[in-house]
């Protein structure tokens, strides 16, 4: 991207103008689409796009909103509702998108069906600039009051040598079609923490677009956390734009009934020295469906690039399926890269072990599957939100340590 | 404690064990020991439940119950306990919750209430002394990054933990230093208390100079074909198994 690009803003009506002019000749992609290959949208989905409406007396909360301690931004139908959010602007600034924004659409680089309905509907964009350190968390809860579309967006701009966390959270009663675009840069030496709990939304469906792009010695994690909902399809770009980058994506999922998590992920290494990480895992029971493609594109000047993948997925019922898919595409010759892709059932030598003990098979998957979950979990770098979702997690699984 | 009558074990249809037979009676160390592929470590996998076995005749009566009939978590609860001869790492489970969900299972087999976390931390720092394991180990994931020594000493430590009334030693002091040996084998000592009874399947004798059987057996093919005291372990040191098998071939 050249400066001058870089420094033009964008125009919000020019922005929605193309998109509607894209959705003219695009609707909801079908299974011959190479991107949507293995999740059937149309199980999930119906061709009609309904926007849904506000209504401000149903206005209900997960339960982390009322533990969390930190800053709390809430989209109410994709729009910050100030009454219900509690935040001090102490390291970063809340600005709203005017007609007129430096970055947003910038970083959606390949449109697509989903982007473009957000990109001519979003109601608010959130822009978050975070300017110092920010020592609490700063947790977006997207709520929906109604059935049909919401699209929150997200601006984030992590500035030089910046610090902070931020976690999103999801809730919805309805028929909710949860369709977000979260747009972050990271600046130079500035470290950036986000994890995205999609949980306990059965009756939701999510599209989530994060579009990442790290500067140097700058450092982007993001964890998303997929449990109980109906439909989650995450597409997670991290691009490496500045020398002595790091990414670290990580993902569990854990569906059951005819639930779908499906993970896109791309690291994207385009300059020398950096290093990236991606470790997916899931548990797939009942006869859900787990997708996992993960690809890692090396660029021809990218060399000393460190780029690790895994990806592992436990069937724990007959009728679950599970589509993994690493691509590795490198054009640099001195690179370290690995990657593993894994599906499987579960250890018969563990859980003999655990038998051999004494302890009957289902403590012992329960554990076995705890154990598997939490590592993913470990990747979590607010400690409470952790420690929250841990407790949970021991908690459905009958598990008392 | 133990009666085995005439076991006939195969698996993927290849025969293991043929009309193997043993009694065991409470208190007393029973040493196997035999050439590989006897099927000393199919017996051990059989008597703790591994199902990829097939039993196709055959009695194993354990404190006078059906042991055929319980499955492995049964088995254990009941108080059989098998040292593995490759003790499974498992990553995110450390040997303290392990053993709390073990050690609840079993008292609660038992109608005993789970042990409070003060008492059970109590049982744990006198049992891992025993093994010499240090407290570390415990908070660490089950053998995850362990050496051979280790292992064996967890299981030991495991054992002492669960106090089986039978205990199946597979080849526990395989890949053992003389020093790790002797921990373990005095880890075992320390539990004879003349009721429990040991099982002691090994390759080799030096293992019997720590543990002290009443009996030493010899196995092949698939079953006892000599029994012995501890001398017998001496003369099979001293003479190989060959003597063995040319004695079997005379009769």
């Amino acid at each position: 991207m050249t400066t001058a690009t870089q420094e033009q803003t964008i125009d919000i009506a020019a922005l929605r103008s193309n998109a509607k002019t894209f959705l003219a000749s695009h609707s909801l992609p079908n299974i011959k689409d190479e991107e949507w290959r293995f999740s059937n949208l149309r199980k999930y989905f119906n061709d009609e796009v309904v926007v849904a409406a506000t209504n401000r007396d149903t206005i209900k909360f997960p339960e982390y909103y009322h533990q969390c301690t930190g800053h709390k931004l809430v989209l109410v139908n994709g729009l910050l509702c100030t009454k219900c959010s509690d935040f001090n602007q102490d390291g970063f600034e809340i600005k709203s998108v005017a007609a007129q924004h430096e970055h947003i659409g910038k970083n959606i680089t390949q449109p697509n069906f989903f982007t473009a309905l957000n990109d001519l509907n979003f109601p608010y964009g959130l822009h978050i600039e975070i300017n110092g350190t920010v020592n609490k968390p700063i947790s977006i809860f997207h709520i929906s009051t109604d059935n049909g579309y919401v699209f929150p967006r997200v601006f984030v701009n992590a500035g030089r040598n910046s610090s902070a966390t931020i976690n999103e959270f999801y809730f919805s009663e309805f028929a909710t079609v949860f369709n977000v675009i979260s747009e972050i840069n990271v600046a130079e030496n500035a470290v950036l923490n986000w994890h995205n709990i999609q949980q306990n939304i059965p009756s939701s469906r999510i599209i989530n677009t994060a579009e990442a792009r790290i500067s140097s010695d700058a450092r982007f994690s993001q964890t998303s956390i997929i449990q109980n909902s109906a439909f989650v399809r995450n597409n997670i770009h991290a691009r490496l734009i500045g020398e002595n980058g790091h990414a670290s994506l990580a993902g569990f999922y854990h569906t059951n009934k005819t639930e779908l998590a499906d993970n896109h992920v791309l690291i994207d290494h385009q300059v020398p020295n950096c290093e990236s990480h991606q470790l997916f895992k899931g548990l797939l029971d009942g006869e859900s469906t787990g997708v996992f493609n993960g690809k890692i594109f090396v660029h021809q000047d990218a060399q000393k690039t460190n780029a690790f993948q895994s990806s592992k997925a436990v069937l724990l019922s007959e009728n679950a399926i599970m589509h993994s898919k690493p691509q590795l595409e490198i054009f640099a010759d001195d690179v370290k890269c690995s990657h593993g892709a894994a599906i499987g059932q579960m250890n018969k030598n563990e859980l003999f072990y655990f038998k051999a003990r004494g302890i009957d098979e289902q403590t012992a998957k329960s554990i076995l599957n705890f154990a598997y979950s939490a590592q993913v979990y470990e990747h979590i770098k607010d400690e409470s939100l952790k420690n929250y979702l841990l407790e949970r997690l021991r908690k459905e699984a009958g598990i008392d340590f | 404690m133990i009666h085995i009558k005439n076991l006939n074990v195969s698996i993927n249809g290849k025969k293991i064990l043929k009309d193997f037979s043993l009694d065991m009676k409470p208190g007393e160390v029973h040493a196997i020991m035999g050439p590989n592929g006897t099927g000393k470590s199919t017996l051990a996998s059989v008597l703790a439940g591994k199902e990829e076995y097939e039993v196709e005749s055959g009695e194993v009566t354990f404190k006078g119950k059906n042991l055929l009939e319980m499955a492995a978590d049964e088995r254990a609860r009941e108080g059989l306990f098998l040292a593995f001869q490759y003790p499974v790492e498992i990553p995110g489970v450390t040997t303290t919750n392990f053993m709390k969900a073990a050690v609840n299972a079993k008292r609660k087999h038992l109608g005993l209430e789970s042990l409070d976390a003060k008492d059970f931390l109590q049982l744990m720092k006198e049992k891992s002394a025993i093994v010499e394991l240090d407290k570390s180990y415990l908070s660490r994931s089950i053998n995850e990054g362990f050496s051979g020594g280790e292992k064996k000493r967890n299981e030991i430590f495991q054992m002492a933990m669960l106090e089986p009334d039978l205990a199946v030693l597979d080849e526990t002091d395989s890949g053992l230093d003389i020093d790790a040996l002797r921990i373990v084998a005095n880890g075992v000592n320390k539990l004879r208390d003349g009721k429990k009874s040991f099982l002691v399947i090994t390759h080799y004798q030096r293992l019997l100079d720590y543990i002290i059987p009443d009996f030493v057996h010899i196995m092949y093919d698939g079953r006892i074909v000599k029994t012995g005291d501890k001398s017998l372990a001496l003369d099979l040191e001293a003479r190989g198994y060959d003597w063995v098998k040319q004695e079997l071939a005379v009769n």
